[in-house]
């Protein structure tokens, strides 16, 4: 079953997305990361993912308010009406 | 410059590299820079005496509080006892807001002021907070502070004063850290250590300048440095390199050895097991509550330059950081709130595995005051005994109680594991 999820976009990402909030289908973080990808085009996927193919450690992945890496990484679960934030190198200290 | 791609940008108010997301640093013309000592130690004594390296266009205008020059204590006492005989302590206690985040934070509201910026800001444990607010009170900027909801009152208190928007967070530092980005994001606002951090992170440098300059440009042998983010561990390094680059000092190696709290030590145990990037934790739970960071941003650089520079990276118990704090506090007379116990501590534990050599110049920063950490360090406080007003009662207590002491007595300190 396709499921709608909101996106909410930070700092560059959301410049060259030319949005900071969207909505998308996908079952995982991954999945998410690549309707992305496929969406905003090739720069926009260059930002996303290192020369591996990973998603840059530079990018923090919320999901609910939850640091995916707190939860599955890319194969943490979404559901409908959840809200997942991308955001760029928030170092602090 | 980003520190990963290169690419270079000019001096704005940027969160990130655009290419790759990777922290940004200031680079400076090393090449042209032509400052002696001579002229550097007749300069006033504040942070702004090392200005070549410092990122502002004009010193002149730089928001001062007087930060800077704090005494480098030779440690003897504790030297004595711990078989050092050239030991150091470089006291941060004594800046403006008793803390190092002065040093950093005047760089970065200076910058701020600089830009033309409507309002300023930080996330904090709590000692950022009263910099940034004590800075933006000078600089004449309205202020927005996002804490954890269990930071210490006396912090929130000091922020406060200075006319500050406390904003708790039901939360830890990270969640604070996260909802303060966007927040700098959402206004335009300029926040110390988000959007402005690539300038504010250049101020710590500063720390181990007057280390060098008070060392009689000698270069230290081992730095045992507190770490919460990473970022201080992270400008020492680079300003070592730059002083070491523009002749200031001898080309000669310094171990840089990182110190952490085992309630929140993520970098050390990312460092003991050999890994190449930091595992973040959820939920810091110790009593130095101004390094619990889970998700320190510099750490992945930490692991590097300890690699590097042959350093280390330890983390110590709440217990031996209450018993740092006492023994730095009753053998050299300075009060430190527990980031610098954590420094104590890590240098007694390496001592006991033979780390160090007996004549090689080790500096421990003290990085805040414990005022600071008034009501952590209460609760450890066993209630003083009292006597009746006479002689009797005096000699009766000298007879009875004279190893009597108040503060962190070992059954309260069991009592209080949670704090």
């Amino acid at each position: 079953m396709r499921m709608s999820i909101k996106i909410l976009l930070y700092g560059n990402l959301a410049s060259i997305a030319g949005i900071s909030s969207t909505n998308i289908d996908a079952n995982t973080v991954s999945q998410l990361l690549d309707a992305l990808a496929i969406r905003y085009g090739e720069v926009f996927r260059e930002k996303l993912y290192d020369s591996n193919g990973k998603p840059r450690r530079f990018i923090n992945i919320y999901v609910n308010g939850k640091d995916y890496r707190f939860l599955k990484k890319s194969d943490t679960e979404i559901f409908p009406n959840d809200e997942v934030s991308l955001i760029p190198a928030v170092s602090g200290g | 410059m980003c520190r990963e791609c290169g690419a270079i940008y000019p001096l704005k108010l940027l969160y990130a590299c655009e290419k790759c997301f990777a922290p940004l640093d200031v680079s400076y013309n090393l090449e042209n820079i032509k400052v002696t000592r001579e002229e550097i130690s007749q300069r006033k004594k504040n942070i702004w005496r090392y200005r070549e390296l410092l990122p502002l266009e004009n010193y002149e205008t730089a928001i001062d509080l007087g930060t800077g020059l704090s005494t480098l204590h030779k440690a003897e006492n504790l030297g004595r006892q711990l078989g050092l005989t050239q030991l150091y302590i470089k006291d941060d206690t004594v800046n403006p807001t008793n803390s190092f985040k002065d040093r950093p934070a005047s760089v970065a509201i200076s910058k701020a002021k600089e830009f033309g910026v409507k309002a300023v800001g930080c996330p904090s444990t709590g000692n950022l907070a009263a910099s940034v607010a004590a800075h933006s009170a000078k600089a004449g900027l309205p202020c927005y502070i996002f804490v954890p909801s269990d930071t210490e009152l006396t912090k929130i208190l000091q922020a406060s004063i200075f006319g500050a928007n406390i904003i708790p967070i039901n939360g830890t530092y990270d969640e604070a850290n996260r909802l303060a980005a966007q927040v700098a994001e959402h206004y335009d606002w300029a926040f110390a250590n988000i959007n402005l951090r690539s300038y504010y992170v250049e101020g710590s440098k500063s720390i181990v300048f007057e280390i060098c300059e008070q060392l009689n440009w000698e270069t230290p042998d081992t730095i045992i440095i507190p770490l919460g983010s990473g970022a201080l561990y992270c400008a020492i390094y680079r300003g070592l390199k730059q002083f070491k680059k523009i002749g200031l000092i001898e080309d000669k190696p310094t171990r840089l050895v990182g110190a952490q709290a085992e309630g929140c030590a993520p970098i050390a145990s990312s460092f003991k097991e050999g890994l190449d990037d930091v595992i973040p934790i959820e939920n810091p739970n110790t009593i130095a509550k101004s390094l619990a960071i889970g998700d320190p941003g510099d750490g992945y650089y930490v692991l590097r330059y300890a690699e590097e520079t042959g350093g280390t990276v330890e983390a110590v118990s709440d217990e031996e950081i209450l018993e740092a704090i006492k023994l730095v506090a009753s053998k050299e007379g300075i009060f430190t709130e527990p980031a610098g116990g954590v420094t104590i501590a890590v240098l007694k534990k390496l001592v006991a595995t033979n780390y160090f050599r007996s004549d090689e110049k080790v500096v421990c920063a003290v990085t805040g005051s414990g005022f600071k950490a008034a009501d952590t360090l209460v609760k450890t406080l066993k209630k003083p005994f009292a006597i009746d007003p006479n002689l009797n009662s005096f000699i009766e207590w000298k007879e009875n109680y004279a190893d009597y002491r108040v503060v962190f007595a070992p059954e309260v300190i069991q009592n209080q594991r949670k704090f």
